[in-house]
C-alpha cells in the first residue's frame, strides 16, 4: 500500500464538499472582542518560561481538581475506574490543558449568548445529541464554570464524568439494545444548574428523581462542581499574578506548542504517503452483522488527514459515536505523539497537524435521535484501525492489536432487600511491540483500576473465587500479546448479569507475522452440565443464588514470528503457567521436557525444538502482515465481509518485511 | 549514662550528633559514608564522638535513620521470597490494579516492572474467610506443610502469606505460621494480617512480599550496626526511625522493614517539628533539598501530616508514614531544552559524581547549582572547609553551551530561567502537600534545610505567598537532629466498615480497647517511665460509598491504659468528620447523609525527654560587623525591586547578631548550605540562633 512520493501534497478540496464530508469542527466560536487585538499582540511577545510556568499551573489546578473528584465522588465507576477528566478551556471552547475527551465548553457557547453568561454560573447538562458532539453518553454528566478575569469572560472550567445511573431502560443506564437515545436515560439539555448563584433546586430535584442511585449522583455533581470552582480559582491566582492578556495569550501559546510540537517531532517520523486501515465492530446488539470503521490516512510533510469514508453507516444498536472528527483527533492524537519519542502535551492544537473528515451517517457521525451508550466499542476499534494503516506506514513495527476495556454488571436485590449494582470495568492484554512483549490485564484509560476482592465482598453479595490471568489468551509472536483476565464469582442472591464485550467472536489482532490474541466471552457456571456460554453483548441474563459467572477478556494480538521467540522465554511462559505445553509445541514449535530440577522443572528439548520449528515452518501459510485470526478469516472467505489487507503478507520471499 | 546519639547516614556523608540529656550539650561529627558496608561509616562515627569526649559507655541509646530499605526497594535489591495467597488467586500481583502509569497511550510503551515476587514462587493454599470473619472452608494444613517443604528444599529464605479477608481475621495466616515453625523455623516470615489490617488485598499482599523480601538484608544490617556499637565498648540499645517519625527497637525493623522506607527523611521532618515549636512556628512546612531530590511535609500545630498508607517508587505501601512529597528535583538537576525552546529541569541529576560543573570534578551539564553559581548566589571561595572549591567560570559555560546558546539569551536570563522552574516545581509540591489538603500554604512557615533548601526558600514563598521562612541552626544535621526528638511509637490500625446506623457500640468499643492495648502494649519499653507512656486514638470515616477516608482523633492520653469509646466520644467524632469534611472540600452532608466509619487506629507512645534546644551565646556584633565583604548576586525583578546584579552583603552564620533585623539581599554562608535572603525580605536571628526571615 506504501506509495513512497517524494513532494506529496494532500489534496485538501474534497473535504470542502459537504454533501460527502461533515466539517471537522461542526461549531466554532470565532472571537472579535476588545482583548483579541490584544491577546494576538502579546501572544509572541511572550517569553517561553512564561509560558511554561502558566502551562504548569494550569496542568496542576486539573490534577487538583481530579483528585477532588476522586476522594468526592461516589459511583465506583468514577473514583475506582477513573472514568472522568476535567479540563480548562479558552472562551472559544478550545482544550488548553491535556484533552478532556470530548467535553469542551462549546454547548454553553451553542445555548447562551456571551451576555447571558454571568459570573456564579455552574452548567449541567449530558445532552448527547444536543451538545456539538462533546458528549459521548447519557451517563457522562458534564459541569461547566465561566472563568470571569479583570471583569471580562476570558475562558471556562469543564469536568464530566460517568455516573452510575441516570435512568432509562436497564439499571446502570447502559441498554446494550437501545435503538433510540430515549431509551438510554433522562436527558438534561445544557442549562443553569446556579443562576449567576442562586441553586435552581428545581432542577436539581428533577435530575436526581430521574437515577436508580440518587445519592450517588449528587456526590458525584457535588464533586464536579468543587472541582470546576477550584480550577477556577487557580485561573484566577494566574490572572492576579500577570494580568488576564498574558494568561489569556499563553492558552494561545500553549495550544501553539503541542501544534508545533506534533509537526516538527512526531510527524516527521512517518513516511509520506497513503495507508489504509481497518478494524470492525462485532455487532451492534440489534442486528448480528460485523460494521466496519475504515481509515485512509493520508501524510504529508505538514500534517495527517484521516479519512473515514467506508466506514459503516449509522448502526441500528447503540455503539454509535455521535462525534466530530475534532473529537477523533484528540483520541487519535496522543498515538501520534508518542511517535515524537519525547512528551507532548495532547491539547487543541493537535487537531491543526491531525485531522479528520467524516461522511454524514456512519457509525462515527451518528446524530439525533441514534443510540450511543455503547460507543466505547468504536473507540477501541477505531485506535486499532488506526494501527493497522500505521502498520503500512511503518512496515509492520507497530504495536499489535488490542482491545483493553471489557465490563459486566450484576444487578439486584440482596437478602435484605437492598437494591445493589456490582460493575466492574476490566482491562485486557495489550499488544505485543516490536520490541517486548504486551502487557496482561491492563486498562487503556489511565487509573482505571479493578476492585479488590475484599471490597467486593464487603459491598455485594458476591463471593471472588477467581482472578488471574487467561491463559493461551496472548497471540503468539516473537514477541507474545498480554494475558487477559480470568474471573470468577460466585452470586450470593439472584440477580442479573449484564455484559458489554467487544471482542467475543474476532481476536485483537497479530501483527508481521504474530497471531491473534484470543477473543473474551463470559460463562455461567463454567465446566457444569448447565454451562451457558455468553458471546457478544448481553442484557439482564438471569443469574441465581449459587451460579457461577466466569468472565474473560481478550488477550493482545502477537508480534513477529512466534517460532523465531526465544525458546527460553516460552519456557518461563509455561513453567508460569501463561502458556499451555500445547501452545508452546504447536504455536511456538517448543519442545519441553523434565528437567528433575524443582526450581526450574521444565528444559528445552534443544534438538526436538529445532525439528518441530523446521516442520512447523515448512508446513504453514505465509505470515501475514496483519492476522485477525480464524473467526475472522472465515467471513472473509466466506464473503460476509471484507477487508483491504488480508492477502498482505508480513515478509517478501527473501525475508524482508513488506510493510 | 547520659548522651542520646543519632546517626544518620547519607548519600556522602555520615552526620553523628550526641546530646547531653541532662545539660543539652551537643557534640557533631561528620565522617565520609562507606557505601559498600555502611556499619563502618557508622562505627566511625561513633568512634569520633570519643575525641569529643562522648565514650561509648555514657551512651544510654543510639538512634538511626536508614536508606537501606528505600535503595533496596529503589534498586531492585532484596531477597528472592515466595508468596503463599488463598485458592484462586495466584496471580494477584500480575494482575495488579490493572493501571498504566502515565497519560492516555502510554499503554503502547509501557513495560511493567519485574514484580516483588515472580509467578513461579507463588502457592496456593485451600481455606477461605468470609469479609464477616467467619470461615468458609477450612484451612488445607497439608498444602501448607508441602508448601513449607517445598520452600525449604528451593533455599527460599523469605516467605510472604496473605490470605483474602485475614485483615478481618487472621486465623489461617496464623495457622500457617505455626506449621512453618515446625516444618522450616528459619524462613523469614511475614503475615500480611501483621503487618496491615485494612482491606484491598493487591496492596497488602505487595507491602507483605516487599517487607518479607527486605527482611534477610535488614536482620543482617541491624547486627551490624549492634555490632559496631558493642565493639565500641557500648552496651546502648539501638533504635531504629520509622516512615511515621517514631522510634522501634531494631529488632522490629528486623521484622517489619518495609516501616522504615522513609526512615531518613522522616527524621528531618521531627526536627522541624521541634525547631519550629522554639521558634513558635507550629505551622511549618518543610523543604528538605538536597543534591537530587527535594522532600516536602507538612507540619501543623507542631505535628508532621501523616498517612495511612504511602508509596515508594510504584508500590504503594500500606504502612502508615509521614505524608512526604518527594520531587526529583536538587541541586544537582541537570537543566535542558526539550523540542525548540522548552526549558525543563530534571529529574536527569548529576548527582555528587561528577556534580554540578562549577565543582570541576567533571560535570558539564548545567544544573541548578550551577544556576545559582552564575547569578552569584553561591559566592566564590566561601565554601566549608575547602574541599569543594567554586568554579563560576564552568558553570557559566555549562549553563550557555546546553540552555542560553540555544534559546539565544544571556547566561544570566538562562539561570534565572532554570530557578524560576525549579523553585515553581518545588512550589508545585509544596502545594500539593498544602492544598490538594486543604491547607492554605500562605499561613504555614516555610522550612528549608538539607543542603540546598535555603537557596530557593525566599523564592519558594513568594510564589506560594508564604510570608516566613525559618532557617534552622545547622541545615545540613537536621536529619541527625531529627533522631533525638522523637518517641518510641507504634501504630495499629483495625479495618471496620459500618454505616453509623449499623454500628453496634458494644462491638465497635470492643475493637477500640483491643487496638489500643496493642498500641500501648507495644510502648511499653526498657527506659521508658510508666508515666510517659500513652496513645492517641483514631477513627476513619466517609459518607457512604466514597472511596476516600478522613481521619479524625478521638483521644489522646498518657495514663498507661486504654480509655473507654464513650457513646459521646463516639458521636463527636461523627460531628468532628462533618467538620472536616466541610473544611476540606467546601460542602457537607450533615443532617443528610450517615457517615461510615472504615478504620480504627491507634498510636502507642512512649516518649522520650526532649533535649532542651540551647540558647546561642549573644555575640555583641552588628550586621555591618558580620559581612565578609559584599558580593554582586543578580535578582530578577519584581514589584518593586528592580532585577539585576545587586551588591550583597555575605554572612557567615557563625557570628550573625542575635535579635537585631537586617533587610535583603545578603546571603549567609556555612559549612554545608547556603541561605539567600531575596530583596524585599527581612531577618532577624533568634535566641536560638535560628533565622527568622519576613517578607516586608
Amino acid at each position: 500500500m506504501t506509495q513512497e512520493i517524494t513532494h506529496f501534497t494532500i489534496d485538501m478540496t474534497p473535504y470542502e464538499d459537504r454533501t460527502r464530508y461533515e466539517p471537522m469542527r461542526l461549531k466554532s466560536w470565532p472571537r472579535d472582542d476588545a482583548a483579541w487585538e490584544r491577546v494576538q499582540k502579546l501572544k509572541p511577545t511572550l517569553d517561553s518560561l512564561t509560558v511554561d510556568v502558566i502551562g504548569g499551573a494550569l496542568q496542576w489546578a486539573v490534577e487538583e481538581g481530579e483528585a477532588v473528584v476522586e476522594r468526592m465522588a461516589r459511583s465506583s465507576i468514577i473514583r475506582e475506574q477513573h472514568d472522568y477528566r476535567a479540563s480548562i478551556n479558552s472562551i472559544d471552547c478550545d482544550n488548553v490543558t491535556t484533552v478532556s475527551w470530548a467535553a469542551t465548553a462549546d454547548p454553553i457557547r451553542d445555548t447562551y449568548a456571551l451576555d447571558e453568561i454571568l459570573p456564579g454560573d455552574v452548567y449541567i447538562y449530558n445532552d448527547v445529541h444536543g451538545s456539538c458532539a462533546t458528549i459521548g453518553h447519557l451517563p457522562d454528566y458534564c459541569i461547566v464554570i465561566p472563568i470571569f478575569g479583570e471583569g471580562r469572560l476570558i475562558g471556562f472550567s469543564q469536568v464530566f464524568g460517568h455516573v452510575t445511573d441516570v435512568g432509562g431502560a436497564v439499571p446502570g443506564s447502559w441498554p446494550i439494545r437501545s435503538t433510540s437515545i430515549y431509551e438510554e436515560g433522562t436527558i438534561c439539555p445544557v442549562i443553569k444548574l446556579f443562576n449567576a448563584g442562586v441553586l435552581n433546586a428545581d432542577a436539581q430535584k428533577i435530575i436526581l428523581r430521574n437515577s436508580r442511585f440518587p445519592g450517588e449522583l449528587q456526590g458525584d455533581i457535588d464533586g464536579f462542581i468543587a472541582c470546576a470552582r477550584l480550577m477556577e480559582r487557580r485561573v484566577l491566582e494566574l490572572i492576579d499574578q500577570y494580568g488576564a492578556d498574558t494568561v489569556e495569550a499563553a492558552f494561545y501559546a500553549i495550544m501553539d506548542r503541542c501544534e508545533n510540537d506534533a509537526r516538527a517531532h512526531a510527524l516527521p517520523n512517518i513516511p509520506d504517503g497513503t495507508y489504509v486501515g481497518e478494524d470492525f465492530i462485532e455487532e451492534d446488539g440489534i442486528s448480528n452483522k460485523p460494521i466496519k470503521i475504515k481509515y485512509t490516512i493520508h501524510k504529508d510533510k505538514d500534517r495527517m488527514v484521516i479519512d473515514a469514508s467506508g466506514t459503516g453507516s449509522t448502526a441500528e444498536g447503540p455503539v454509535n459515536w455521535a462525534m466530530d472528527g475534532r473529537h477523533y483527533i484528540k483520541w487519535l492524537g496522543a498515538f501520534l505523539a508518542g511517535e515524537a519519542g519525547q512528551e507532548i502535551l495532547v491539547n487543541e492544537g493537535m487537531g491543526r497537524v491531525m485531522q479528520m473528515m467524516i461522511p454524514p451517517d456512519t457509525v462515527l457521525s451518528a446524530r439525533h435521535p441514534a443510540p450511543v451508550v455503547d460507543r466505547m466499542e468504536c473507540m477501541l476499534v477505531m485506535i486499532n484501525a488506526y494501527t493497522a494503516a500505521l502498520a503500512k506506514a511503518h512496515k509492520g513495527n507497530v504495536i499489535a492489536g488490542m482491545m483493553n476495556i471489557q465490563l459486566y454488571g450484576i444487578w439486584g436485590h440482596d437478602d435484605d432487600g437492598n437494591e445493589y449494582l456490582y460493575r466492574e470495568i476490566f482491562g485486557a492484554g495489550s499488544g505485543a511491540r516490536p520490541w517486548a512483549d504486551g502487557t496482561d490485564t491492563v486498562d487503556l484509560v489511565p487509573h482505571s483500576k479493578n476492585l479488590p476482592a475484599e471490597f467486593i465482598e464487603q459491598r455485594y453479595p458476591i463471593v471472588v473465587e477467581r482472578v488471574g490471568l487467561y491463559k493461551d489468551s496472548g497471540g503468539a509472536g516473537l514477541y507474545r500479546g498480554g494475558l487477559g483476565y480470568l474471573k470468577d464469582v460466585r452470586c450470593l442472591a439472584d440477580g442479573f448479569l449484564s455484559i458489554t464485550a467487544y471482542r467475543t467472536v474476532f481476536g485483537p489482532f497479530g501483527v508481521n507475522g504474530g497471531k491473534a490474541g484470543l477473543p473474551g466471552v463470559c460463562w455461567i457456571n463454567p465446566g457444569t452440565p448447565d454451562e451457558v456460554k455468553l458471546v457478544h453483548r448481553q442484557q439482564m441474563v438471569p443469574v441465581r443464588k449459587g451460579d457461577t459467572v466466569r468472565i474473560t477478556t481478550p488477550g493482545g494480538g502477537g508480534w513477529g514470528d512466534p517460532l523465531t521467540r526465544d525458546p527460553d522465554a516460552v519456557r518461563l511462559d509455561v513453567h508460569r503457567g501463561l502458556v499451555s505445553p500445547e501452545s508452546a509445541r504447536d504455536d511456538y514449535g517448543v519442545v519441553l521436557v523434565d528437567s528433575g530440577n524443582p526450581r526450574h522443572p521444565l528444559a528445552v528439548d534443544v534438538d526436538a525444538t529445532t525439528d518441530r520449528r523446521r516442520e512447523l515452518a515448512a508446513n504453514r501459510a505465509p505470515l501475514k502482515l496483519i492476522e485477525r485470526g480464524e473467526a475472522f478469516n472465515k467471513m472473509v472467505e466466506e464473503g460476509l465481509i471484507e477487508v483491504s489487507d488480508f492477502d498482505d503478507l508480513a515478509y517478501d520471499e527473501s525475508g524482508n518485511p513488506v510493510g | 549514662m547520659t548522651w542520646r546519639v543519632g546517626i544518620d547516614i547519607g548519600g556522602t556523608f555520615t552526620d553523628v550528633v550526641a546530646i547531653d540529656e541532662e545539660t543539652g550539650r551537643r557534640v557533631y561529627e561528620k565522617v565520609p559514608s562507606t557505601p559498600w558496608d555502611p556499619s563502618e561509616s557508622f562505627a566511625n562515627g561513633l568512634g569520633g564522638l570519643t575525641e569529643h569526649g562522648v565514650s561509648a559507655n555514657d551512651t544510654a541509646m543510639v538512634m538511626h535513620g536508614t536508606t537501606v530499605a528505600t535503595n533496596a526497594i529503589l534498586e531492585s535489591k532484596y531477597s528472592e521470597a515466595g508468596l503463599i495467597v488463598a485458592h484462586g488467586h495466584r496471580e494477584v500481583l500480575e494482575c495488579a490494579r490493572q493501571t498504566v502509569p502515565g497519560g492516555f497511550g502510554n499503554i503502547a510503551y509501557w513495560e511493567k516492572p519485574p514484580r516483588v515476587v515472580p509467578l513461579e514462587l507463588v502457592r496456593e493454599v485451600k481455606g477461605r474467610m468470609a469479609h464477616t470473619g467467619n470461615e468458609m472452608a477450612p484451612l488445607d494444613s497439608d498444602s501448607v506443610r508441602a508448601v513449607a517443604e517445598e520452600f525449604k528444599s528451593m533455599g527460599i529464605e523469605a516467605v510472604a502469606v496473605s490470605l483474602l479477608n485475614s485483615y478481618r481475621n487472621p486465623a489461617h495466616e496464623e495457622a500457617v505460621r505455626a506449621i512453618f515453625a515446625e516444618v522450616y523455623p528459619d524462613c523469614y516470615l511475614t503475615l500480611s494480617s501483621e503487618l496491615s489490617r485494612e482491606y484491598r488485598e493487591y496492596e497488602r499482599t505487595l507491602s507483605t512480599c516487599l517487607n518479607t523480601a527486605l527482611m534477610p538484608a535488614l536482620t543482617r544490617y541491624v547486627k551490624q550496626l549492634s555490632g559496631a556499637i558493642e565493639k565500641s565498648g557500648g552496651t546502648s540499645e539501638l533504635f531504629v526511625m520509622q516512615s511515621n517519625g517514631g522510634l522501634v527497637p531494631d529488632a522490629d525493623i528486623a521484622t517489619q522493614p518495609i516501616k522504615a522506607v522513609l526512615s531518613g527523611p522522616a527524621a528531618g521532618v521531627l526536627a522541624a517539628c521541634a525547631f519550629g515549636r522554639v521558634a513558635d512556628e507550629p505551622d511549618l512546612i518543610t523543604l528538605d533539598m538536597g543534591g537530587t531530590s527535594t522532600d516536602i511535609c507538612l507540619i501543623e500545630n507542631g505535628r508532621p501530616h501523616m498517612l495511612a498508607e504511602g508509596k515508594i517508587e510504584h508500590y504503594n505501601i500500606k504502612t502508615p508514614m509521614v505524608d512526604i512529597t518527594t520531587l526529583g528535583a536538587g541541586g544537582g538537576s541537570i537543566a535542558s531544552i526539550v523540542g525548540d525552546d522548552s526549558l525543563r529541569v530534571g529529574p536527569q541529576s548529576a548527582g555528587a559524581s561528577p556534580g554540578p560543573a562549577a565543582y570541576g570534578k567533571g560535570g558539564t551539564e548545567a544544573t541548578v547549582t550551577d544556576a545559582h553559581v552564575v547569578l552569584g548566589r553561591i559566592p566564590e571561595a566561601t565554601l566549608g572547609d575547602g574541599s569543594i572549591t567554586v568554579d563560576r567560570d564552568a558553570a557559566r559555560q555549562a549553563i550557555a553551551q546546553n540552555i542560553a546558546d540555544k534559546l539565544g539569551v544571556s547566561p544570566e536570563e538562562a539561570a534565572l530561567g532554570i530557578l524560576r522552574l525549579a523553585s515553581e516545581n518545588m512550589a508545585r509540591g509544596i502545594s500539593l502537600t498544602s492544598v490538594a489538603r486543604g491547607r492554605d500554604p500562605r499561613r504555614f512557615t516555610l522550612f528549608p534545610f538539607g543542603g540546598a533548601g535555603g537557596l530557593h526558600a525566599c523564592r519558594c514563598a513568594e510564589i506560594m505567598q508564604t510570608a516566613k521562612v525559618l532557617v534552622p541552626l545547622a541545615p545540613g544535621l537536621a536529619c541527625a537532629e531529627g533522631l533525638l526528638m522523637t518517641d518510641l511509637r507504634t501504630d495499629a490500625v483495625y479495618t471496620y466498615v459500618r454505616r453509623e446506623d449499623a454500628v453496634e457500640l458494644a462491638e465497635l468499643q470492643q475493637a477500640y480497647r483491643s487496638i489500643a492495648e496493642e498500641a500501648l502494649t507495644a510502648a511499653r519499653r526498657d527506659g521508658v517511665d510508666q508515666q510517659r507512656i500513652g496513645v492517641e486514638t483514631f477513627l476513619d470515616f466517609r459518607y457512604s460509598s466514597q472511596a476516600y477516608e478522613i481521619r479524625v482523633q478521638v483521644d489522646s492520653h498518657f495514663d498507661g491504659d486504654p480509655h473507654e469509646l464513650t457513646e459521646q466520644a463516639w458521636q463527636k467524632a461523627i460531628e468532628q468528620f462533618h467538620d472536616a469534611h466541610e473544611r476540606t472540600y467546601g460542602y457537607s452532608y450533615k443532617g443528610q447523609d450517615p457517615v461510615e466509619i472504615v478504620a480504627l487506629a491507634a498510636a502507642g507512645i512512649g516518649e522520650l525527654r526532649r533535649p532542651p534546644i540551647n540558647e546561642v551565646t549573644p555575640r555583641n556584633t552588628t550586621w555591618g560587623d558580620a559581612n565578609l565583604g559584599d558580593t554582586q548576586v543578580f535578582f530578577e525583578s519584581k514589584a518593586g525591586h528592580q532585577g539585576g546584579w545587586v551588591s550583597t552583603p555575605v554572612y557567615p552564620r557563625d557570628a550573625l547578631p542575635v535579635g537585631v533585623s537586617t533587610s535583603g539581599p545578603a546571603i549567609v554562608v556555612q559549612e554545608d548550605s547556603t541561605f539567600v535572603l531575596e530583596p524585599g525580605w527581612s531577618m532577624t536571628v533568634d535566641k536560638n540562633g535560628q533565622i527568622l526571615a519576613t517578607r516586608d
